[in-house]
């Protein structure tokens, strides 16, 4: 009895976890993977199978699925090209020795992180408001640029929605890569500066390739970040995502459909078809840098 | 030994007290995202408290629009979980719960209709929006019928009086020589419900009686193409929304409102500094003779049939929002004009208003009241609204047609409709 008893304890002691994950996380995926197959509209219908119904018409006559997920594609390829970048560069200046106040610096960039969403969005709808917004005004009217509609005009409002990213999510991967700069040992960039390596070669050959775990670590993120991407536009634009949808992205769009419209199998399968992309497009990131390959 | 003991008792006292103490008081919850309609409630759950059960308070509960409706639909979806017992619930979002054709989860009402002598005393018009297939789920709050509510100081200074204006053209002919005189005003703002309200008051709607989506008809691009001529011309215009809106009433650039009678309590919070500044009229008519006024919004209070006090909800909505003295007051606190006949008469509904330059807007009200035109409930009116909404920027700036954008969004919704047929 005694020994039996302690055969079952460590796993009693372990099982909150998995009772946890059981519930809330097992549960609901195969549900809404079953779900993903069944017509269930509104409150109080049982559902109805209709096999692949629902994915069908995702992919042939959706055209907001279609638009969404081109919004969320235009903020991801956004949030690759323009935040991952300044992050690396901002990361490379607080690097150098020779900055002065760097853990300053380092704090001002986390603070955008752990800023509220909410109050986030209240003040950007301030600093993109057309007539009294802090950019048009501080900083295009200077320049002699019109005011732009930020909110209002269906294609400012990623590139907002992208400059909002810009600010949140560029001091927390600047630290993540300066984590990666601080692990590289100094003697191989000295070494190769003795070869006669030029700076911009070493970093070329030298930094970026021993940053690559990071850069994967970081890559993945923002992918999965940008896919997943729902408070910042919501707060901006709204659910709908302004005018003409812009700024509507697939979790968004999963939530009208789901919880606005109850249309609960089809919600399940928009969220399916964005784990699938997610999935692909990070194995596809992964093999593109080269994360895989053993050193 | 001790440590356990004083534990479990510990624990049986945490026990009993969270069994017990929801029972002594009878606390209900209600939920709703307008702070008007909050400041209302609140103040008669004080007088139920007097007057019929001292035991009883009202926990109000102010969530903003979209975020209440979603949690409501959510929290009744999965059997009640943090559902409150009363809630507010818009028209234009109570197709929602409609959707699909099943429950939608909120107590039947006909019986306390038909069995207190309620029905006949209220407004059909504005009770069908609560009504499906037979079955009554809400109870209206405001007639809500649409008025000008206009800048007097500005247009009388120009030499115009509003309340003179019998069709919409003499308001587009005076518009015009504000606009010449001052081309940063705008005399008509093109709101995003001013649409469908004036579709309204020509007696047409973006669904019809039997249920059809009708915002492509010829009417309805009509209405737009027209609205769209006056922005070219200057007379109507496209202001901003939510806080920069009051801005722009503050500083003189909008100077008049076609709004609902919630709007009057919309004006007095938003923009206080302008006491004494407005009036309201009835609506100029599209022809002469036509009808004076429309109707927008109207919310319905609702008892969510999950509540353990169904019972006591009910008894609660009965005292305060189909009694003389309950509309009269939220009248008084709030200027949603009642949709409860009996007090429509009631004296106290033509005090002096101090904002609007001293005028008897409860008159204005009754007067255009009668003529308020009918409007359909339908499942898919929150969708077509969110479809609206979206293509809405486009239209205005005149990127795309009326009659493109509305053929589109009517062709969406009867896929919707067959889809889920």
């Amino acid at each position: 009895m005694f020994g039996r008893g302690r055969k079952i304890a460590p796993y009693l002691f372990i099982s909150p976890f998995f009772v946890g994950y059981a519930i809330f996380f097992l549960y609901p995926v195969i549900q809404s993977l079953q779900l993903s197959f069944y017509r269930q509209v509104g409150l109080g219908k049982a559902p109805r199978f209709i096999g692949f119904d629902n994915y069908i018409r995702l992919v042939s006559k959706d055209d907001l699925f279609i638009k969404s997920l081109t919004n969320t594609t235009y903020y991801a390829l956004g949030s690759i090209l323009i935040i991952v970048p300044l992050a690396l560069i901002l990361a490379l200046i607080l690097h150098s020795p020779k900055l002065r106040f760097r853990e300053f610096f380092r704090f001002l960039y986390f603070t955008p992180n752990i800023t509220a969403g909410v109050v986030v969005g209240i003040i950007f709808n301030l600093v993109f408001e057309e007539q009294y917004g802090l950019i048009n005004n501080l900083l295009l009217a200077p320049l002699g640029v019109d005011n732009v509609r930020w909110l209002r005009e269906a294609r400012w409002i990623m590139p907002a929605i992208i400059i909002l990213g810009a600010w949140k999510w560029t001091g927390i991967n600047a630290i993540y890569f300066m984590v990666g700069l601080q692990n590289i040992p100094p003697e191989l960039k000295e070494a190769a500066r003795v070869d006669g390596a030029t700076r911009p070669q070493v970093f070329r050959h030298v930094t970026l390739p021993l940053l690559r775990p990071i850069l994967a670590f970081v890559l993945t993120i923002a992918i999965i970040g940008s896919y997943n991407l729902f408070a910042e536009p919501t707060i901006l634009v709204g659910l709908e995502g302004g005018p003409n949808n812009a700024g509507m992205t697939m979790t968004m769009y999963l939530y009208t459909r789901g919880f606005r419209e109850l249309k609960m199998g089809y919600a399940s399968a928009i969220g399916y078809s964005l784990a699938v992309i997610i999935l692909v497009l990070s194995l596809v990131q992964l093999i593109l840098i080269r994360a895989f390959r053993e050193d | 030994m001790t440590k356990l003991r004083v534990l479990m008792i510990l624990c049986v006292g945490l026990l009993l007290f969270s069994v017990v103490a929801p029972v002594a008081a009878q606390e209900l919850e209600l939920w709703t995202f307008v702070n008007t309609h909050a400041r209302w409630f609140r103040e008669q759950a004080e007088r139920y408290a007097d007057e019929v059960n001292a035991d009883f308070s009202l926990n109000v509960v102010e969530i903003a629009y979209a975020d209440m409706h979603d949690r409501l639909l959510i929290s009744i979806q999965s059997g009640g979980v943090g559902a409150p017992d009363i809630a507010d619930v818009e028209q234009g979002r109570f197709g929602s719960f409609l959707r699909g054709g099943g429950d939608p989860g909120f107590v039947e009402l006909n019986a306390l209709l038909d069995e207190g002598g309620h029905t006949e005393n209220l407004v059909s018009a504005r009770q069908a929006l609560y009504t499906s297939m037979g079955s009554v789920y809400g109870i209206e709050h405001a007639l809500t019928p649409v008025v000008l509510y206009y800048r007097a100081d500005v247009w009388e200074g120009a030499g115009f009086d509003p309340q003179t204006f019998a069709t919409w053209d003499d308001f587009v002919e005076a518009a015009r020589a504000i606009v010449a005189e001052n081309p940063d005003v705008i005399p008509l703002h093109i709101h995003g419900g001013l649409h469908e309200l004036l579709l309204r008051q020509q007696g047409h709607d973006y669904f019809n009686a039997e249920g059809d989506v009708t915002i492509d008809s010829a009417e309805s691009i009509a209405l737009m193409d027209w609205l769209l001529a006056l922005k070219e011309e200057g007379v109507a215009g496209d202001p901003p929304t939510g806080d920069a809106l009051w801005a722009a009433f503050k500083d003189g650039t909008l100077i008049s409102m076609v709004g609902a009678d919630w709007y009057a309590g919309f004006f007095k919070d938003n923009a206080p500094e302008l006491t004494g500044k407005w009036k309201a009229a009835p609506l100029p008519a599209f022809e002469e003779g036509g009808r004076r006024t429309s109707v927008w919004g109207g919310t319905g209070a609702m008892v969510v049939k999950t509540s353990g006090q169904v019972e006591e909800a009910l008894s609660f909505l009965e005292f305060a929002m189909l009694s003389i003295e309950g509309n009269v007051r939220r009248f008084e606190l709030t200027n949603l004009w009642p949709p409860y006949i009996p007090a429509m008469v009631n004296e106290r509904l033509h005090a002096d208003d101090e904002y609007f330059s001293g005028q008897d807007l409860g008159a204005v009200f009754a007067d255009v009241g009668p003529e308020a035109p009918p409007q359909w409930q339908s499942p898919f009116r929150s969708q077509l609204n969110s479809l609206r909404s979206a293509a809405w920027q486009d239209v205005i700036d005149g990127v795309r047609s009326p009659e493109e954008v509305f053929t589109e969004i009517a062709d969406t919704i009867r896929d919707e409709m067959e889809f889920e047929s």
